[in-house]
C-alpha cells in the first residue's frame, strides 16, 4: 500500500520547495493559494519571456502537480505573460513576502484569499484605515483567545477604576456574536437606540449620520468627575419598532467597493474604524473627547481581533488563562504575526499578557509558572523575527523584564465572581472581593496608558 | 445574427473568446476604429459574464450549447399561493447579450452570500457600464459612440475578465 498522497499541510510546504528551486532561477515567483487551499506558481517573465514549451517551464510543472497533488490550482504554473492582467497578482497589496530578492536569486511571495483571517496579516496602514495615531493610542483592546475568562467584567472593572480617577471613558462592545459587556454596564434607560451593527450596515450605504450610538453607563457607580459611555453591539429600538439584528450581523464583514471615481474602496477594517470614530465623536459631542476607549473584542481568531488588535488599538491586552490550549492558541496566532516581521516588530511593543481568573491561592509560584509559559511564547515567535540584525530589545535570557509583554497582570479569582448580577447589586465593583481581584489589573493598565492630557 | 449554435459544434470556450475580443477590441482603439471597437468590447464582456456564470456562478449549457441559469427559471421557483403560472420568455433565463445580460449576472450575485464577494468584483457590479451598449451598434455610424463610452467599455471588459482569472488563482471567494 502506498502512502496517503499529500496533505493540506504537506502539499504547501511542498509547493513553497518548488517555488524556492523556480526563484533560485532568477524569477520573481508567487505562490498562490485559492479558497481550497489548492496553490499555484506564478513565475514573472515579464522582463524575459519564458516559452510555454520551454523544458524549465515543463520540469517545473511536472514536479509541482506532482507534490502538490490533490491540493493543485486549476492552473497549476503560469507566467506572468501568459495571464491576462499578471499585475493583480505580482503587485498585489496583500502579498507577503516569504524571502526577498537576493543576487541571482527572484522574490518569493504568497498571495491567499481566504474567507476569515486574511486581516491577521494585513499591513498596518494608517492612511489606509484611517485611524489617526492620537485616536489609536488612547484604545486598549481586551482580547481573550479563549471565552469565558472574564474579559467583560475586567473591561467594566477598568473603566469604572478610571472614570474613579476623573477619566472620561468610552466602553466599546464589539463582541458582535455574543454581546456581553453591555449588561454589565447598562441597564435599558442607557441604553442608545443603535449599536455598532447599526453603524456598520447603514454607514455602508452612507445613511450613518443621526444614528444615536453611546449612552452614559447607568450602572457604574463611579465617584468623582470621571464619566462612562456605552456603545452597545445591538441597539435599543423604540417600543413597537422593528430591529432585526441577526440580519443584519449577517452583512457587517463585507468588504465595500467604493462609492464613487477616486474614493477609495472601504474594507471590514475600515468600515469598524469609521463606526470606532462616530462613537468616539458623539461621547465628545454629548460630554468631551474620552481619554480612553475601551475595545470588548470577541475572541478566537475572527476578523474583528484580528482588526481590533493588529490596526485600531494602542494597547492590547491578551487575557490568558494558564492552560495548554490558551498557549497552542496564542503560539498559533504569534506564529502568523512572526511571518510578517515588519508587523511582528511594532505589534510586540503594543501587547501585555493578562493572567486570567488566575487562582493563586496558597501557591505563590503559579504567577511565575504563567509568566515563563508566556515569555516561552514569545521567544519562539515574536521575539524569533528573521533577518533581525539589532540585538532583540526584550530578549533577556531568564525573561524577568517586570514591564516586558510576558510579565503578566493577574487578575484573582474567587468563586463569588461566578454568576454575578450587575442588575441585581449595581454596586458590585465595590464588592472587597472585585476590588481585591482587579486591583493589581487596574492599577497596571492604568500606568500603561497614555495621559490623558496629552495633546488635548 | 449570431449563426445558431448547434450540438454538434464544440461546447463554446468563453474565456478564450473573451481574450480575443479584447485584444481585438484595444488594437481596434489604437486604430481609431471606434465602432468595431466597442463593439468587440462589448462582446468581450458578454463572454467574460457568461464564463463568470458558467464557470463559477452555477450556469449550464443547455442541448443546444447555449448557456443558461435554472435559478432564473420559473419552473425552478414554487408558485405563490393563489398566484397565476406564466409563461416564461426563455430570454430570462437563457445568457444572450448586453445589457441584459448584466441584469442576469447581478440577479444571481445578489443571491449569494455577500461576505465572500471580492471588492473587485463588487466594485464592477456596481453599475451597469453597458446600459448604453447593444449588439445592433455595429450597424451605426459610429457618432453615437464616445471616446468616454469606449473607455468605459473597454474598462469593464478589462475588469471581468481580470475578476475570471483571480477567481480562477485564488478561488471563488473573489467573486461570490
Amino acid at each position: 500500500m502506498t502512502t496517503a498522497s499529500a496533505g493540506f499541510d504537506s502539499s504547501w510546504l511542498a509547493a513553497q520547495k518548488v517555488a524556492e528551486d523556480a526563484a533560485a532561477l532568477g524569477r520573481d515567483v508567487v505562490l498562490a493559494r485559492d479558497l481550497l487551499g489548492r496553490s499555484s506558481l506564478l513565475i514573472d517573465d515579464m522582463s524575459e519571456r519564458l516559452a510555454p514549451d520551454s523544458p524549465e517551464l515543463s520540469s517545473l510543472r511536472e514536479r509541482f502537480v506532482e507534490v502538490t497533488r490533490p491540493f493543485t490550482g486549476l492552473e497549476p504554473v503560469q507566467t506572468a505573460r501568459s495571464m491576462f492582467a499578471p499585475e493583480l497578482f505580482f503587485t498585489a497589496p496583500e502579498l507577503t513576502e516569504v524571502s526577498p530578492r537576493a543576487d541571482g536569486v527572484g522574490r518569493i511571495c504568497t498571495l491567499e484569499r481566504t474567507v476569515v483571517g486574511t486581516d491577521w496579516l494585513q499591513r498596518d496602514d494608517d492612511s489606509a484605515s484611517g485611524t489617526p495615531v492620537s485616536r489609536r493610542d488612547r484604545r486598549v483592546a481586551l482580547y481573550g483567545f479563549k471565552g469565558g475568562v472574564g474579559r467583560s467584567t475586567a473591561t467594566a472593572v477598568l473603566a469604572r477604576h478610571l472614570a474613579d480617577l476623573g477619566r472620561c471613558v468610552l466602553v466599546v462592545d464589539l463582541d458582535l456574536e455574543s454581546p456581553g459587556v453591555s449588561n454589565l454596564l447598562s441597564d435599558e434607560a442607557g441604553r442608545p437606540r443603535h449599536g455598532i451593527v447599526d453603524h456598520l450596515v447603514e454607514a455602508a450605504v452612507g445613511n450613518a449620520d443621526n444614528l444615536e450610538l453611546v449612552g452614559r453607563a447607568s450602572l457604574l457607580n463611579h465617584h468623582g468627575n470621571g464619566e462612562v459611555f456605552l456603545a452597545p453591539a445591538c441597539g435599543l429600538p423604540l417600543e413597537g419598532q422593528t430591529y432585526s439584528y441577526l440580519s443584519k450581523l449577517n452583512r457587517i464583514y463585507t468588504d465595500l467597493p467604493a462609492t464613487g471615481d477616486g474614493a477609495p474602496p472601504r474594507p471590514f477594517a475600515v468600515r469598524l474604524e469609521q463606526a470606532i470614530a462616530a462613537c468616539e465623536d458623539q461621547v465628545e459631542w454629548l460630554a468631551r473627547r474620552p481619554d480612553h476607549v475601551l475595545l470588548d473584542s470577541r475572541a478566537g481568531i475572527h476578523d474583528i481581533a484580528a482588526v481590533t488588535l493588529t490596526r485600531l488599538s494602542g494597547l492590547a491586552l491578551l487575557f490568558a488563562v494558564d492552560n495548554p490550549s490558551t498557549w497552542e492558541g496564542y503560539r498559533m496566532l504569534l506564529s502568523e504575526w512572526q511571518r510578517r516581521p515588519d508587523r511582528a516588530r511594532e505589534l510586540r511593543e503594543r501587547i501585555r499578557i493578562v493572567g486570567a481568573m488566575f487562582h493563586s491561592a496558597g501557591d505563590t509560584e503559579r504567577l511565575g509558572v504563567l509568566r515563563k509559559n508566556a515569555y516561552d511564547m514569545f521567544v519562539d515567535t515574536l521575539y524569533n523575527l528573521p533577518d533581525e540584525d539589532e540585538p532583540e530589545p526584550f530578549y533577556t535570557p531568564e525573561g524577568q523584564v517586570d514591564d516586558a509583554p510576558y510579565a503578566a497582570i493577574p487578575i484573582l479569582f474567587g468563586n463569588d465572581l461566578v454568576g454575578l448580577d450587575p442588575l441585581r447589586s449595581r454596586r458590585w465593583p465595590e464588592l472587597p472581593f472585585v476590588e481585591a481581584a482587579y486591583s493589581k489589573f487596574t492599577t497596571t493598565v492604568e500606568r500603561l496608558l497614555p495621559d490623558p492630557h496629552e495633546d488635548a | 445574427m449570431t449563426a445558431p449554435t448547434t450540438s454538434a459544434a464544440p461546447p463554446p470556450a468563453f474565456r478564450a473568446a473573451s481574450g480575443h475580443h479584447y485584444h481585438s477590441a484595444r488594437l481596434a482603439a489604437a486604430d481609431r476604429l471606434t465602432i468595431a471597437a466597442d463593439h468587440s468590447a462589448g462582446l468581450a464582456a458578454e463572454c467574460a459574464i457568461k464564463a463568470i456564470l458558467l464557470d463559477y456562478l452555477g450556469s449550464r449549457l443547455n442541448d443546444k450549447q447555449r448557456p443558461y441559469n435554472g435559478d432564473l427559471e420559473l419552473s425552478s421557483h414554487p408558485n405563490p399561493p393563489g398566484g397565476k403560472w406564466r409563461k416564461q420568455d426563455r430570454k430570462e433565463y437563457l445568457h444572450e447579450h448586453l445589457p441584459d445580460l448584466w441584469g442576469q449576472l447581478t440577479t444571481i450575485l445578489d443571491r449569494r452570500r455577500a461576505r465572500e464577494t471580492g471588492v473587485l468584483f463588487l466594485r464592477l457590479i456596481g453599475h451597469n457600464p453597458f446600459h448604453d451598449w447593444d449588439v445592433s451598434g455595429r450597424y451605426g455610424d459610429g457618432t453615437a459612440i464616445s471616446d468616454a463610452d469606449l473607455d468605459r467599455h473597454l474598462r469593464a471588459a478589462y475588469d471581468l475578465l481580470a475578476a475570471h482569472e483571480q477567481a480562477r488563482v485564488l478561488g471563488t471567494g473573489a467573486l461570490a
